[in-house]
């Protein structure tokens, strides 16, 4: 076990999560979820015309006798909830501030000690999934590398997590990432859709909106979280000076002097396209959560289980 | 403009290496970033202020460049011509006297006057030397060829303004002597032109300068009492006050009279332009000592409108004549104001106790060894012994009286017109018939010789007795017939009488500078001298006179002798005054003429003034800026940026 990685304290804590939204599922039946689908369950969901080839059995009797008309009982479809986890795991993604700023003979602010990107976008991603083990939930997880999709799933129950951080310790981040054309992909050979978390820098040359749109029209319910590092949101964490910076992914190289003024010019920048995906985000209905490595992870997660309910 | 050291300037090559070791630094460290993205529309937006961010860019460098090149031109020693008085060595006359106190440029001329040698000093180049003479009533060297500036700065802030008058001949002598030191010597002037008459001086060898000091309109304003004498007068002591006014507009003002600290008159005063005015104000108290003189009007010079005079109160002398009638001496005698005349026959007379001044008469013969007063003697008698004749000296000075062999017609020939006794004589139309012939004892001085060297009448001082004596009787002359001759008696007795009335044998007033001589009593062993600010010295002396020298101050000055019993009569006063109508006319000169030869005033020559502190200082600033922005990381407001949207 990297140790690094998932130390005692991130163990503990995904514990914790699992056990606080384990809690508040307590009056419900344990693998259960409701589905969109209507089935052959329990619980009534509605009535429709009869139509020839329908079940018999599906019959509503008691309301034949009093209308003399053929209404089949519908009933709701109860099945298991399948968590996608989709990590980005392109190198822009193993980027930190730190590095940078060590590589230019600086110390870098202390708000860059937090372990990079990538490391954070693995502990969101096995926390989301050791919840989902936990509620019995089917867990596919995905990391893109470039345009391809390194799958690991279905897994169901507690037993399968040391599993899964296995597949997420020996993770590389490497290839360029088209998130986009990843995403479409990861489609291609997934017929299960459900609960979809995105974790990812945005940070795609070719664009990624276009991938979050096929997911979201293929069924999937989509939150993104969109993970950067401090130097991301502000160089001047980072970096000082006369620099030639060098792409990660594409390796281009462009001159720049940093100085109030061009960091000045790149915040707004980096606003326009922040902004830019938190509105598309908004306006698909997509939960949209701007991660900094410096927020601590568990926040983050306590802030998704809010939002599904599962907390108060 | 041009530079020392041009060489220097080859220096600027250093900016070789700032430059590579600046494109060095240029080189840009690489560095990793998560996606281009971001950055690339920064460099685009940048494109359009590209001039300005190059220059902004190099600003540090630009600032080093600027730098150096500072650097490098204070070491090259830049230098400005200036106009400068002279060139190489400098002798500068200050003039110190009183009318430099002239207050028509603030704050005075003498401050004015220091300026522009301020300037000279200031204007030096390398090699030129400076000596610095600061001329008064006497002239003082105050720097000898210097070529340090602060030294000549430090000896010219040393020098004051005296209150006495200008003797700018001795200093040009004086000038004129250190300039034959050096070839190219020029003489500088830094005067009011009020220096009196210099054309009778000998060429100076050396360019003369003339820098006039002084205001231009109204600057002659200036009122001045020019001559103040106290007399004893039928109703008492008279001051006779003398005012001029100098001015070329009319002047008003106060006289006011004071006598021993207490105001006595005052009178309205109105002068017309170059008007001179005599105030005589009398029936002052007899027992008056220092009679002070004032007038308050608004004018430059503050130094000559007040004025000191002296009044003797002496209590009148006793005279005794011993004599068988003489009508001559009588009559002279008895116009004199302070003498009280007793007469005596010869054969009554047996004791001259109680008496200042004894008289022989023509051919009286008895002369008692016991006699200790000063005499008067007309027409020794060949028997006459002169007092106490114990000693070579006594001998000899016997010898002198004992001569029998007579003179007939005597021409009169020199005169000591010098000497105070002789002032306002007239004696060149006396005509004598006989008279004795005489050695001139060698404590006596002659005031009166024949043609022959023969003394006609003399005067000394014996051990301290004053003896006069006409070797005629006034019978065989026409001297009691001349106007000559009650002046003459007036001085002589006066002479005579000093030793009870002490000082009236000195000059009415002294100048200021002038010295102080006094003579000394016989058994005196400390003498103190008080200034006119009350202050006390002790004067050293030797011989027969103490001299202090030290009368710059206008006003009274107090001298008291002591003896081993303490002290010894009453002090004797001197008063000093500015009675100089040169420098009491302030008026600038414009031109001053040496020696028939006009002194320039400008002066063509010019003077290398080095900059190189300015650069320095200017240096010093750009590296603090420099240094400030590199620490505030180049922080400079950027001209055109626009607020980031919101």
């Amino acid at each position: 076990m990297d140790h690094t990685l998932w130390d005692e304290a991130f163990l503990h804590k995904i514990e914790q999560l699992s056990l606080v939204s384990k809690r508040r599922r307590m009056g419900r039946l344990a693998g259960e979820r409701r589905s969109p689908k209507r089935g052959s369950s329990v619980e009534f969901a509605d009535y429709r015309n009869y139509t020839a080839g329908d079940d018999l059995r599906q019959l509503d009797w008691n309301i034949y006798a009093r209308l003399e008309k053929l209404f089949v009982k519908l009933f709701e479809e109860e099945e298991d909830l399948t968590v996608h986890v989709l990590l980005d795991a392109s190198r822009s993604m193993d980027w930190d501030g730190l590095t940078a700023a060590q590589a230019i003979g600086g110390s870098g602010a202390p708000v860059l000690h937090t372990g990079g990107k990538f490391r954070y976008a693995r502990r969101v991603a096995a926390a989301f999934g050791y919840i989902a083990l936990s509620s019995l939930d089917r867990v596919w997880l995905g990391a893109m590398h470039g345009n391809a999709v390194h799958r690991l799933g279905p897994l169901r129950g507690r037993n399968h997590a040391l599993g899964m951080l296995h597949f997420l310790e020996k993770l590389r981040a490497e290839g360029d990432t088209d998130l986009s054309a990843a995403l479409r992909s990861y489609l291609v050979r997934q017929r299960q859709p459900g609960l979809c978390y995105v974790i990812s820098d945005m940070l795609s040359p070719g664009g990624s909106l276009d991938g979050l749109r096929a997911l979201q029209s293929a069924g999937y319910e989509v939150n993104l979280i969109h993970v950067l590092d401090p130097a991301e949101v502000n160089p001047l964490l980072a970096l000082s000076g006369d620099l030639r910076l060098r792409d990660v992914e594409t390796g281009e190289e462009e001159e720049v002097s940093i100085d109030p003024s061009t960091v000045g010019i790149y915040e707004e920048k980096y606003k326009v396209w922040q902004q830019a995906i938190a509105s598309f985000c908004l306006q698909r209905s997509i939960p949209y959560i701007l991660a900094t490595t410096d927020l601590p992870f568990e926040d983050l997660i306590l802030h998704y289980l809010r939002r599904r309910g599962m907390l108060a | 403009m041009g530079a020392l050291n041009p060489l220097a300037l080859l220096l600027l090559a250093l900016a070789i290496p700032i430059i590579v070791l600046y494109m060095l630094r240029l080189r840009r460290r690489e560095v990793v970033v998560s996606s281009r993205m971001l950055w690339t529309r920064i460099l685009q937006d940048k494109q359009a202020n590209a001039p300005w961010q190059r220059l902004q860019r190099n600003l540090l460098l630009v600032l080093q460049l600027i730098l150096l090149a500072l650097l490098v031109f204070a070491l090259a020693r830049p230098f400005v011509e200036v106009a400068t008085a002279a060139r190489g060595n400098i002798i500068v006359l200050l003039d110190s006297s009183a009318s430099m106190q002239a207050t028509d440029v603030p704050p005075n001329r003498f401050a004015a006057a220091k300026q522009q040698i301020s300037d000279i000093i200031d204007s030096m180049g390398a090699g030129d030397r400076i000596t610095l003479i600061s001329v008064a009533s006497s002239s003082r060297v105050l720097a000898n060829a210097a070529e340090d500036k602060a030294a000549l700065h430090a000896a010219l802030s040393n020098a004051t303004v005296s209150n006495g008058s200008t003797n700018m001949a001795d200093g040009l002598r004086l000038a004129a002597s250190v300039a034959r030191q050096a070839q190219d010597s020029t003489v500088v002037i830094v005067s009011d032109g009020a220096v009196g008459d210099l054309s009778k001086l000998p060429p100076v060898q050396a360019t003369v300068r003339y820098i006039p000091v002084g205001g231009s309109n109204g600057s002659d304003n200036n009122q001045a009492i020019t001559a103040l004498a106290v007399r004893d007068g039928p109703n008492g002591p008279e001051a006779l006050v003398s005012i001029a006014n100098f001015a070329s507009i009319n002047a008003s003002g106060i006289l006011t009279v004071s006598v021993d600290g207490q105001l006595w008159a005052s009178k309205q005063l109105q002068l017309a332009p170059g008007q001179r005015s005599s105030v005589t104000v009398d029936q002052l108290p007899r027992t008056a000592q220092i009679v002070t003189a004032r007038i308050v009007t608004k004018d430059n010079l503050a130094a000559d409108d007040i004025a000191y005079a002296l009044h003797t109160n002496a209590k009148p002398s006793k005279a005794l004549l011993i004599s068988d009638g003489n009508l001559f001496i009588e009559k002279s005698m008895s116009l004199l104001p302070n003498i009280q005349l007793d007469k005596v026959k010869p054969a009554d007379f047996h004791s001259a106790d109680g008496y200042d001044l004894v008289i022989y008469d023509s051919g009286v013969p008895v002369f008692p060894a016991n006699i200790n007063t000063s005499l008067l003697i007309f027409n020794p008698a060949p028997s006459i012994t002169p007092p106490n004749p114990n000693g070579e000296a006594e001998a000899k000075a016997a010898a002198a009286f004992n001569v029998k062999s007579r003179l007939d017609f005597p021409q009169v020939g020199a005169v000591q017109v010098n000497d105070p006794i002789m002032r306002y004589v007239d004696l060149s139309t006396v005509q004598i018939s006989t008279a004795r012939k005489m050695l001139l004892p060698d404590w006596a001085k002659p005031l009166v010789l024949d043609r022959d060297g023969n003394p006609l009448i003399f005067a000394g001082n014996l051990e301290g007795r004053r003896i006069g004596v006409f070797t005629f009787d006034l019978h065989n002359s026409t001297l009691p017939l001349l106007v000559a001759y009650p002046v003459l008696v007036s001085n002589l007795v006066g002479y005579l009488t000093a030793s009870q009335n002490a000082g009236a044998d000195l000059p009415p007033s002294l100048n200021p500078g002038e010295p102080i001589s006094v003579p000394l009593q016989p058994d005196a062993n400390r003498v103190t001298l008080t200034r006119p600010d009350g202050s006390s010295v002790d004067l050293p002396f030797g011989g027969s006179q103490a001299v202090y020298a030290d009368t710059d101050a206008s006003g009274v000055y107090s001298v008291q002798q002591f003896g081993s019993n303490g002290a010894l009569g009453q002090p004797t006063l001197y008063s000093v005054n500015l009675f100089d109508e040169q420098e009491s006319n302030i008026k600038p000169q414009p031109t001053l003429s040496i020696a028939g030869q006009p002194a320039s005033a400008a002066s063509g020559a010019t003077s290398e003034r080095e900059f190189w502190p300015l650069i320095i200082t200017v240096a010093l600033l750009l590296a603090i800026v420099e240094w400030w922005i590199y620490f505030r990381g180049r922080r400079l407001p950027r001209l055109g940026r626009s607020t980031p949207a919101a």
